[in-house]
């Protein structure tokens, strides 16, 4: 227990679930104001990327060399900690279902968030811990000012944005997150 | 020296991949929607400047993730001994940033300009300042960027600045829609601008040179507040920026109505050279041969099917629907040409030719009586001489029946009410064009 606190602090992760926490109530309330459907999706896809990037400057730790020394084995780990990622972005957002007037569907908000923790794990791997919340927000920005679109790639390259049981988003959802968690899981972040 | 200098930042700073991930990201934003721009200049420049939205706030974003450099190298403290002034030091690194953001945004241009450049014919100079003052905001918002990243060199900056932005760029103009439908010229500070819906509109003058300032402004704040060492110095930052938004204001259009002109050279026709004469728009001159079929049709069914006939094909770049109670001119048979990704009109031949004939070759007008577009449609197809076609939206077949109901009258009665409705939908008046089908008068 101590451990696992110890690392959570060393991650960063109070101020960052602090900030998953505030950005996805701060979302949940501007879609109290009746919103229509699609403009729910579009805020329940903000508050996952905003969320799964709040969470990742915790993906290295503030001495990256030293880690590595470490006689542990990493990529379970790593694994581990992209999981809890998703998973806490999308209890975050599944939990406004307790509120009545939910933001996401528990379907949506896996989806999301599964996909855009995907998504900063593989730009951790590939960019490094400091630029990885670039992807999923520049990703998530286009697709909310495109707008969900209909039918082949166009549907799958949209998939945050499109409404639960869409096969080809959760396909593309599920194929960026098993992507992003195995290549931080191997390589970690870029340093 | 100082070129020296900047050529290595250039290599050294995060410059070309910033660079490079705006012309991507404004690329991938722009292909989208390239059915609103494609082969037109203007509409792509302002689209461009639509997704300011997201391009601004990213590039301030990548300001304060430039200014994370020295901490993260743990070298300020070695670099602050140095007796060059901060400010030498500093300026080859905004310059560099600049020179990326300038690039960058002209990259996304030059993409979308692919699609533009092999159809249109209409170049307007308006687009230039279009183009440079968008490039201008995002250059002060990375050097404000690179301000903010110094004072708060933590890895959580840049992510929050970039959503933050957003946030703020996407509620401001919310909040003051809420006010009432004139946003006040205020919003100019803003360097969002808002798209118009047409392709005849260019951008005042007056409203480019207050954000000019107010963008100038800015960036002399930002680069004092991020190369000053004193407390003292970087407090004199905020004179720039607030002298910059009241001169800005001052200068600026009142309401953001005024903020959009006519564009009359855009607007000016562009003929066939053969007759009957076939025009339309020099904005959409690409679309011109696509329409000359259609058009020629046309007026030669009309002529042959009805008195005082139109002689020529126009394109009318205003909705009739929002023009109250003007007439329409009888001589000429208007279009409202929908444009497509490759500057051709983007309904096929046929479509065109029902539309020219919708409402015996009239446009919609505000004040007719609701449901008149069946009677307009059942025009349509006396003059065409078939049926009514399902893709024309003839939900619930009202015009099938207005048709039917017309073929059994004799030819002379039919050809007098097809004339009598577009002489009343010409007028744009409250009339009851089923009515008139239907009694062959309208009821007053």
């Amino acid at each position: 227990m101590r451990l696992l606190s110890l690392y959570l602090r060393s991650r960063r992760v109070p101020a960052a679930l602090a900030a998953v926490l505030v950005s996805t109530v701060a979302l949940w309330s501007i879609g109290l104001a009746g919103v229509d459907a699609k403009t729910r999706l579009v805020l329940a896809a903000l508050a996952a990327a905003i969320g799964t990037a709040a969470l990742a400057p915790g993906l290295v730790g503030a001495d990256p060399a030293l880690d590595r020394t470490a006689a542990l084995s990493w990529p379970p780990r790593r694994a581990g900690h992209v999981l809890a990622m998703a998973a806490v972005v999308a209890g975050v957002l599944a939990a406004t279902v307790l509120t009545g007037d939910p933001l996401a569907t528990a379907t949506v908000a896996l989806r999301n968030a599964a996909g855009l923790a995907g998504l900063v794990a593989l730009a951790a791997a590939a960019l490094g811990a400091g630029l990885a919340w670039l992807p999923p927000v520049a990703w998530t920005a286009v697709v909310v000012m495109v707008g969900p679109q209909a039918g082949g790639y166009r549907e799958a390259l949209t998939w945050m944005v499109q409404p639960g049981g869409t096969a080809s988003a959760t396909v593309t959802a599920l194929a960026v997150g098993a992507a992003g968690a195995l290549a931080y899981a191997w390589r970690g972040s870029r340093s | 020296m100082m070129a020296r200098v900047l050529r290595t930042e250039l290599r050294r700073s995060s410059a070309l991949w910033t660079a490079i991930a705006l012309v991507v990201l404004g690329a991938a934003m722009l292909y989208p929607v390239v059915d609103a721009w494609g082969g037109r200049w203007m509409p792509l420049a302002l689209w461009q400047r639509e997704y300011l939205f997201v391009l601004w706030p990213m590039a301030l974003g990548a300001g304060a993730w430039q200014a994370r450099r020295e901490s993260r190298a743990k070298v300020g403290e070695l670099f602050g001994a140095t007796p060059r002034p901060r400010w030498q030091r500093v300026a080859p690194t905004a310059g560099a940033m600049a020179v990326a953001m300038v690039a960058g945004y002209l990259g996304m241009f030059a993409a979308g300009a692919v699609s533009v450049v092999p159809s249109a014919g209409y170049f307007p100079l308006g687009l230039l300042p279009v183009v440079a003052v968008g490039a201008l905001s995002v250059v002060a918002a990375v050097v404000l960027g690179l301000a903010i990243g110094r004072m708060a060199p933590s890895a959580f900056t840049p992510p929050a600045l970039a959503v933050g932005g957003l946030v703020l760029l996407i509620t401001l103009p919310l909040a003051f829609d809420s006010a009432g439908d004139d946003v006040p010229g205020a919003l100019l500070l803003s360097p969002v601008l808002y798209r118009p819906d047409d392709d005849f509109v260019t951008v005042a003058a007056s409203a480019h040179l207050a954000q000019v300032l107010w963008l100038v402004a800015l960036l002399a704040a930002g680069f004092l507040f991020y190369a000053a060492v004193q407390w003292r110095t970087r407090a004199l930052a905020a004179v720039p920026a607030v002298l910059g938004a009241v001169v800005a204001l001052a200068v600026a259009p009142g309401a953001e109505a005024d903020v959009t002109v006519p564009d009359l050279a855009a607007r000016k026709q562009v003929c066939t050279s053969d007759a009957p004469k076939v025009c339309v728009a020099a904005v959409h001159a690409s679309a011109l041969e696509d329409l000359r079929g259609p058009g020629q049709k046309a007026l030669t069914i009309l002529a042959a099917k009805l008195p005082l006939a139109p002689t020529s094909v126009a394109e009318s770049p205003t909705l009739w629907l929002y023009e109250d109670s003007r007439p329409q001119p009888a001589g000429t048979l208007l279009v409202d040409l929908e444009i497509d990704a490759s500057g051709g009109a983007a309904e096929p031949q046929r479509d065109l030719l029902w539309q020219l004939l919708d409402g015996a070759g009239t446009r919609r007008c505000a004040n007719t009586v609701n449901d008149y577009w069946p009677a307009r449609l059942a025009a349509a197809a006396w003059l065409m001489g078939e049926p009514p076609p399902a893709r024309m939206a003839d939900s619930g077949g009202q015009a099938r029946k207005l048709w039917d109901a017309l073929g059994q009258l004799p030819a002379d009665e039919q050809r007098a009410r097809v004339a009598a409705l577009r002489t009343a939908a010409l007028a744009c008046a409250t009339t009851d064009l089923a009515g008139v089908l239907t009694r062959g008068s309208a009821p007053r």
